[in-house]
C-alpha cells in the first residue's frame, strides 16, 4: 500500500490542530483502504493529557464499529496507522495491546518515542510492524513551527508531546 | 514519671515500599582497570600529576586515584591486553622515565564502575576501591522506607483500605483508582474501568479524564454519562465534586471507616498564562502557585499496578506520586518494567508499593 496519501490526510489533521493551539500531530486509521478514523491532539480543549490524535481516533474506530456492527478486537488488527509523529510511549503501547497492523509515521519523537525512548514491544510482550521516516521532515517543521510559539493554553508546563 | 506513651500503631502493619530503580537497589558494578604499585611517595606525587593532565579518566571520576601505593592509570577496555599498555601510554605523552616507572609494576584490578547511590552500595564499594559518596538523606530514607510519617502511613492506608473494600464490595474485585490532593488529604477524582465500553477504558485512563471533569472539560464526559452518576457541588463552593461518581461517595457515606475521608477538589483558577522560562524555576510547587492543572502536584492510588499505557499516561499527566497494592501481570512500574526510572522523560513521579500481604484480598 503507499501511505503518501494518507500521510497527507494526517498533516492535514496535524496543521487543523497546529492553528487552535495544540501540538501539530496528526493520524489518520486506514482499514481496507478507506481512512475510517482521523484526528489530531486535543489535550488543551479537553485538559486530559492522554488526548492524543490515536486515542481520538481509537474513540472514533469503536464508533465505527458499533455502527457497521463489527467487533472492535475483528477491525484492529486490519488498521494501519499512519501518523506525523512516532507514536509515544502510551499511545504505542495502545495500538500494540489493539494489535493494529502496522504503524507508520513521520518523524521521530526524541521525548517520549515508543521506539526511541522505549523499547514498547519488550515491555507488552507483543510486537506490530512500525516504520518511520514518511514525510519526516514535514512533521518535524511543523513541530517546530509550534515550539517556536509556544503552547498558549499550558499554565504550568511545556506541551505533551 | 510515667513511661513515655507508645505511638499508636498502624493498623494492620502494612508497608509501603518506594519502587526504586537499579542504581539504588543493586550493587555497583565492577569493571577492570590498569593500576601500577609505587612505593616511593615522592614518585606517587609525579606520576599523578602527569596522569592529571595527560591521562584523565573522566567515567572514573567517582573513585579517588590512588589507594594505599597504587595508582589507576586507565580502564582496561580503553587499552586491551597488557602488552598494548605501553605505546598506549607513549601516545598519550608521558615522559618515558616515568613509563619505565610505571610498567615495572603493573596489574588489572577491578573497581566500581558507577558511584554510589546510598549508604549500603558505598559501604561495600569503599572498601574494594576508595570512593567518593555524596549523602542524600531523601533517597536513604525511600530506600528505608522510613520517608513517611505515621501521619502519612495512615491516610495512604485508609486511601488502600477505601480501595480494597470498594473493589471487594462494589466492584467485583475489579481496579479502581483515587485521585487524591495531598495538599488537604482531600479525593479529587475516583475511577473504576470500562473495558466493555472501549478496550483502552482502563481505570487509569478513566481516573485522569475525571480529573479533567474538576477543571471543566473531559473527553469521555458524553461517552461515559451514561454509566456513571456524578455529585454535583454546591454552586458556590470552592471545591469541586465532579470527579466522584454517586456510588462511592454513597458507598463512603455507608461505612464508617470511609465516611470521614474528605471529598473535593480544587477549581481551576484564572492564573495568567505563563511563559515556559517560569515553569522551569518552579518546578514541584506549581499546583499551590499556579491551581489545578492535569494532575500536577496530584497523588494517584490504584489497585492495580498500571499498564505501560496507563503508566505513561500518568507521565503525561504530570502525576506526583503513585500507590498501587497489586501487582499485575503486565505492570510496568515494577513487574515488567520501571516507566518512572527511565531518564529521557520529562516528567518523573514517585512509586510506592503498598504491601498488605496481611489482608484477604480475595
Ligand atoms: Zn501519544
Ligand atoms: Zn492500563
Amino acid at each position: 500500500m503507499i501511505f503518501d496519501k494518507f500521510m497527507q490526510e494526517a498533516f492535514v489533521e496535524a496543521r487543523r490542530a497546529l492553528s487552535v493551539g495544540e501540538v501539530p500531530v496528526g493520524c489518520v486509521f486506514v482499514y481496507e483502504g478507506n481512512v475510517i478514523a482521523r484526528g489530531a491532539n486535543e489535550v488543551n480543549a479537553t485538559k486530559n493529557a492522554t488526548r492524543h490524535a490515536e486515542f481520538i481516533c481509537i474513540d472514533q474506530v469503536l464508533e465505527f464499529c458499533t455502527v457497521g456492527g463489527l467487533k472492535s478486537e475483528d477491525v484492529f488488527p486490519k488498521i494501519s496507522v499512519v501518523v506525523t509523529v512516532e507514536p509515544c510511549i502510551m499511545c504505542s503501547a495502545a495500538l500494540h495491546d489493539l494489535k493494529v497492523k502496522e504503524i507508520i509515521y513521520g518523524c521521530a519523537n526524541d521525548r517520549f518515542g515508543g521506539k526511541t525512548v522505549v523499547d514498547v514491544p519488550q515491555v507488552v510482550d507483543y510486537t506490530v510492524k512500525v516504520e518511520g521516516g514518511l514525510c519526516a521532515d514535514e512533521a518535524m517543521d511543523l513541530l517546530k513551527e509550534f515550539y517556536k510559539g509556544e503552547n498558549p493554553s499550558a499554565p504550568v508546563a511545556k506541551s505533551k508531546r | 514519671m510515667e513511661p513515655p506513651q507508645k505511638k499508636p500503631k498502624i493498623q494492620n502493619m502494612s508497608t509501603i515500599q518506594a519502587i526504586l530503580s537499579h542504581e539504588y537497589t543493586e550493587p555497583n558494578k565492577l569493571m577492570e582497570v590498569y593500576v601500577t604499585a609505587v612505593d616511593d611517595k615522592k614518585q606517587i606525587s609525579k606520576i599523578m600529576q602527569q596522569l592529571a593532565t595527560l591521562l584523565p579518566v573522566p567515567q572514573l571520576q567517582h573513585l579517588k586515584r590512588v589507594k594505599d601505593n597504587k595508582i589507576i592509570l586507565c580502564s582496561k577496555e580503553d587499552v586491551g591486553s597488557l602488552e598494548k599498555l605501553k605505546p598506549f601510554l607513549e601516545a598519550k605523552a608521558l615522559d618515558t622515565a616515568i613509563i619505565e616507572e610505571i610498567l615495572q609494576k603493573t596489574e588489572i584490578v577491578e573497581v566500581p564502575a558507577t558511584p554510589p547511590k546510598l549508604r549500603w552500595q558505598y559501604d561495600i564499594v569503599h572498601r574494594i576501591w576508595p570512593c567518593k559518596f555524596h549523602p542524600d538523606k531523601y533517597m536513604e530514607q525511600r530506600y528505608e522506607g522510613t520517608n513517611f510519617t505515621d501521619k502519612e502511613k495512615e491516610f495512604h492506608w485508609n486511601i488502600a483500605t477505601l480501595m480494597m473494600d470498594i473493589s471487594r464490595k462494589i466492584l467485583d474485585n475489579q481496579g479502581i483508582g483515587v485521585c487524591v490532593d495531598p495538599r488537604f488529604n482531600s479525593l479529587v477524582a475516583m475511577s473504576s474501568s470500562f473495558t466493555t465500553k472501549s478496550p483502552v477504558m482502563h481505570c487509569p485512563m478513566i481516573l485522569v479524564d475525571y480529573v479533567a471533569r474538576t477543571q471543566d472539560s473531559g473527553a469521555w464526559n458524553e461517552k461515559l454519562n451514561s454509566a456513571e452518576d456524578f455529585m454535583e457541588s454546591e454552586k458556590d463552593s470552592e471545591h469541586t465534586l465532579a470527579g466522584i461518581p454517586k456510588r462511592f461517595k454513597q458507598f463512603m457515606d455507608e461505612h464508617e471507616d470511609h465516611k470521614n475521608i474528605k471529598l473535593g477538589a480544587e477549581r481551576l483558577r484564572n492564573t495568567e498564562k505563563l511563559k515556559s522560562e517560569d515553569v522551569q524555576m518552579l518546578d514541584g510547587d506549581n499546583l499551590a502557585k499556579y491551581g489545578p492543572y492535569l494532575c500536577t502536584g496530584y497523588d494517584v492510588y490504584l489497585l492495580q499496578e498500571p499498564c505501560l499505557m496507563c503508566s505513561m499516561a500518568l507521565v503525561h499527566s504530570r502525576a506526583k506520586r503513585v500507590f498501587f497494592i497489586k501487582f499485575s501481570d503486565n505492570g510496568s512500574l515494577a513487574t515488567r518494567f520501571q516507566l518512572h526510572s527511565v531518564p529521557e522523560l520529562n516528567h518523573h513521579y514517585e512509586v510506592y508499593h503498598i504491601k498488605c500481604d496481611n489482608i484477604d484480598m480475595s
